[in-house]
């Protein structure tokens, strides 16, 4: 086959590595990112009282404006200071 | 298929004209079946007859030559494609002497001489037959090549009229200039169902006439790939652009790459949104758009290759593949391409970029993330304010029909030329129409809630007072193209993809 010329950036083709898992929920802060589709607060709502009575947990509760973009910066950066972070699809 | 012994055709002339052979060497059929029985296939590269012949015959062990038609690598490409590495090859270029000596009509035409005469002509495939003319030269046929018992073969080159088979050398040209072929792309994945035109180097070089292969676009999602010239040219060439086309390519990608425009959810969404482009000004007739009839369809290269450029972008370069990180529900044919030139010239009304602030003669692209277009077909209204009611209903179920209001994005309203005269005749302007939409467009709430419908906003379900009035949009999110042919009492309404996604006007 000739070379042709890739409309693929190939950097975006590698696979990101997955984060090391954590051995235990215990004292960490855990944030809950709400994606804004109807029902996401209300099912973060039920996962936070259930995983607090379980573990010792800081839950701190992330919200994007809107499903449809991705994340804003601000959002982005308070993930980062999380040790693990859920995200709660729904409709 | 010919299953006829044709002791009429004499070989002598074929069996001593000097052919290259695939190592440049040149050489006759005499010179390469010495001995008294040997059989001659005459095949062709494009024909899927011939390769399954030669593909049969390639480990057959029998003592024969192939005659390829054509050009060198077409030769070349026949043998890698068949793995008949082992066969001796002659390479047979117009105006193909050696076939019409051999009466080799039909590709592949398996000639078995002995003492230099023809003692049997088989044309096409037919297992039975081929495997006793290579047991008659010395070999033991222990395949079918894939073509099973029997299989039609095609038209020889050297039977077409000189103009086809001029033709068929400038494709051979073609090729042997690395011009790539359309089977590679599918193995790479560089397509969207359709055949594309090979990004090579010199295509892409063409694309960019110059400009800076390395320059940058920005990021573009959901896969946050860099967009160079060069990955936009290349784009540009798998979608079959002209060059010509480069600067309406170029605006079109950095509209749908604003962050407003938001390429990276409409690439991931479930629902249509696809960009709909709207092109305005000179540049239209400079590259040769289409604004006439099949304005949003088929049969003009710019309109198709434009907006199909646009979508490769979206899929190939910023990850957002169908089945992939595109997951849209049902797709669109939208998503193959929606790209338009408004019809400036037919309209009664100013042209839609410079109702956008866009100075007069200046060529624009709008983008804006759309969904597949829903037909307002009216033939009878006489006065535009009937006009206005119908395409008021249009817009009014555009989205869902419980949709009220629109949550945000621009509504696309694409009006026939017919339409617009009807317009332009009672002295509307954009304006005057738009009020009348959007007025025409309102419900009251107890009229959407008597429709049973669970979908409701929560406004309207939420509403106590049924005589309370919902807009469907505003002015501001109404946009109305005029194009289209002469004839025809039709207009389209291209809903909206929500709040996530904003038109954007670029220059070209």
């Amino acid at each position: 086959m000739p070379t042709y010329v890739s409309p693929i950036d190939d950097r975006t083709r590698e696979p990101l590595p997955a984060a090391p898992r954590l051995a235990s929920l215990d004292g960490q802060r855990l944030g809950l990112l709400d994606i804004a589709k109807p029902r996401s607060r209300e099912f973060l709502d039920r996962v936070e009282a259930v995983i607090t009575a379980r573990h010792d947990v800081e839950v701190v509760r992330l919200r994007k404006p809107t499903p449809s973009r991705p994340a804003p910066p601000d959002v982005l950066s308070e993930a980062e200071r999380c040790g693990a972070v859920l995200v709660a699809l729904a409709d | 298929m010919a299953h006829t012994t044709r002791e009429d055709v004499d070989a002598t002339a074929a069996l001593t004209t000097p052919l290259a052979a695939l190592d440049g060497r040149v050489a006759t059929i005499a010179d390469l079946l010495p001995g008294t029985t040997g059989l001659v296939v005459v095949a062709e590269r494009d024909c899927p007859t011939s390769r399954g012949a030669l593909r049969a015959l390639a480990d057959a062990g029998a003592h024969l030559v192939v005659i390829s038609q054509g050009r060198i690598e077409a030769a070349q490409d026949l043998v890698a494609d068949t793995a008949a590495h082992d066969l001796p090859v002659l390479v047979e270029p117009a105006p193909h002497p050696v076939s019409d000596a051999l009466a080799a009509a039909t590709m592949p035409t398996f000639v078995l001489l002995e003492d230099g005469r023809v003692v049997d002509h088989l044309e096409g495939w037919d297992r039975a037959r081929v495997g006793e003319l290579v047991a008659r030269a010395g070999g033991r046929l222990t395949s079918d090549g894939g073509i099973g018992e029997v299989k039609p073969g095609c038209q020889s080159r050297h039977t077409f009229d000189a103009a086809m088979q001029r033709r068929l050398e400038a494709d051979d040209a073609v090729l042997a200039a690395g011009a790539g072929r359309v089977e590679d792309l599918w193995e790479l994945g560089w397509h969207d169902g359709l055949p594309v035109v090979p990004p090579t180097r010199d295509r892409v070089a063409a694309m960019l006439d110059g400009r800076d292969p390395q320059t940058s676009l920005g990021l573009l999602g959901p896969v946050n790939a860099e967009v160079t010239f060069e990955r936009l040219a290349a784009c540009a060439v798998l979608a079959g652009c002209h060059p010509d086309y480069w600067p309406v390519v170029e605006a079109a990608a950095r509209a749908v790459m604003d962050p407003a425009f938001n390429p990276h959810g409409v690439s991931n969404t479930t629902s249509w949104a696809s960009p709909w482009i709207v092109v305005n000004g000179p540049v239209r007739h400079q590259i040769g758009m289409n604004t006439g009839s099949n304005v949003i369809g088929p049969g003009n290269r710019a309109n198709a290759t434009i907006g199909r450029a646009i979508r490769l972008l979206l899929q190939l370069t910023g990850g957002g593949s169908p089945g992939g990180l595109d997951q849209s529900a049902l797709g669109g044919q939208h998503k193959f391409t929606a790209c338009f030139p408004e019809r400036e010239e037919a309209s009664p009304f100013e042209p839609l970029h410079t109702s956008l602030g866009h100075r007069e003669g200046t060529s624009a692209v709008t983008v804006l993330a759309g969904e597949p277009p829903a037909p307002v077909n009216d033939h009878t209204s006489q006065t535009a304010d009937e006009l206005a009611a119908t395409l008021a209903l249009a817009v009014g179920n555009a989205m869902s029909p419980t949709t009220y209001p629109t949550p945000g994005g621009e509504l696309l309203l694409i009006l026939g030329t017919e339409h617009a005269r009807t317009f332009g005749a009672a002295g509307w302007s954009r304006a005057r129409l738009t009020e009348a939409l959007v007025a025409g467009s309102r419900r009251r709430v107890g009229e959407l809630q008597a429709t049973g419908s669970g979908a409701l906003t929560p406004q309207v379900a939420a509403a106590t007072d049924p005589d309370e009035v919902v807009a469907k949009i505003t002015a501001d999110q109404l946009v109305i193209a005029v194009t289209g042919g002469d004839a025809g009492r039709f207009s389209a309404v291209v809903a909206p993809w929500g709040r996530s996604s904003s038109m954007v006007t670029r220059e070209v």
